[in-house]
């Protein structure tokens, strides 16, 4: 009967073990949507969101809703090449890389470019995000940076 | 009789001394302003501060809180290896709420020597190799038109 009990408590103790190895393994860390102002050309509100995503994928996400009240209303759409993003990957406090932006190829409300752009030695090391979002402007036909957006750490 | 005392003809070192003085004076002044300039803005210069971003530099809005972020900071080759620096303006412009440069970065040694280039989608390349020979990462692109907004 003892040693039933010491076998349940070790099987609960690697149960709790692996559970919290698998949260840091596989998570997610977002900044949120970020209220980055109206698109110059649409005037739909353009919100930004950085995120780091299992496992240590740098994403950007540049998205454009309505009305213009909440980053969290419908998704409005933008035409073709109107919205930029760019992900920016930074690990335990070092810069790693970063995407370039990027721009929508056909209309769409939501944009996003990702990439794993550092890498993953063995051990927990902390990794974000920093994303940065452009619009195109059609009065002045070129882009605008319209703000930037960064996700909290995340440890893989 | 009456003698007269003729000045003779000075020797050319007491003319020297005589023109030197007053020469050598200016010229001690000029040398001490000239060293003063030049010398002073360097002294109270702080040294170039290189290393990591703090976990605590970065703020809830998502900027930077400049003066905890190094003047250069590590740049990591594809191995993840640190390869040198960037300059922290290039990627952090404004305290990080500024557009960083689009394009290749210069990353240097702490001697600010050149070491290479962090070149977007393809990370550190490392000097005298083309960028276009480092393999860019694969990259993802999500577009949802799920709207007819």
């Amino acid at each position: 009967m003892r040693y039933r009990m010491q076998g349940a408590w070790v099987v609960a103790i690697a149960l709790i073990i692996m559970a919290l190895a698998a949260t840091a393994a596989y998570a997610t860390a977002t900044s949120g949507r970020q209220n980055l102002g109206q698109h110059p050309s649409n005037g739909f509100l353009l919100c930004g969101e950085a995120v780091i995503r299992d496992v240590a994928d740098n994403v950007a996400y540049s998205m454009t809703v309505f009305p213009l009240n909440s980053c969290w209303n419908s998704g409005a759409n933008s035409q073709s090449g109107w919205l930029g993003a760019r992900a920016d990957g930074f690990r335990e406090g070092a810069y790693c890389s970063t995407t370039g932006y990027a721009y929508n190829s056909g209309q769409t409300w939501l944009f996003g470019v990702g990439s794993v752009l550092c890498s993953n030695p063995v051990g927990l090391q902390a990794f974000h995000t920093k994303s940065y979002h452009r619009a195109w402007d059609v009065t002045t036909s070129q882009y605008v940076y319209m703000g930037t957006a960064t996700s909290p750490n995340q440890s893989y | 009789m009456t003698s007269t005392k003729v000045a003779g003809p000075l020797a050319p070192g007491a003319i020297l001394t005589r023109h030197w003085r007053p020469l050598s004076l200016i010229l001690m002044v000029c040398a001490a302003i000239v060293v003063t300039v030049f010398t002073l803005p360097a002294l109270s210069k702080t040294p170039l501060s290189f290393g990591r971003i703090p976990a605590d530099a970065w703020l809830e809005d998502g900027s930077v809180d400049s003066s905890r972020v190094p003047d250069y900071i590590v740049a990591l080759d594809r191995n993840g290896d640190p390869a040198g620096y960037v300059r922290a303006e290039a990627i952090l412009p404004d305290s990080g709420r500024g557009e960083p440069v689009d394009g290749p970065i210069p990353v240097v040694d702490e001697r600010l020597n050149l070491v290479g280039h962090m070149v977007p989608r393809r990370g550190f390349v490392p000097l005298g190799t083309p960028f276009d020979d480092i393999p860019p990462v694969p990259t993802s692109v999500v577009e949802d038109p799920a709207t007819d907004g």
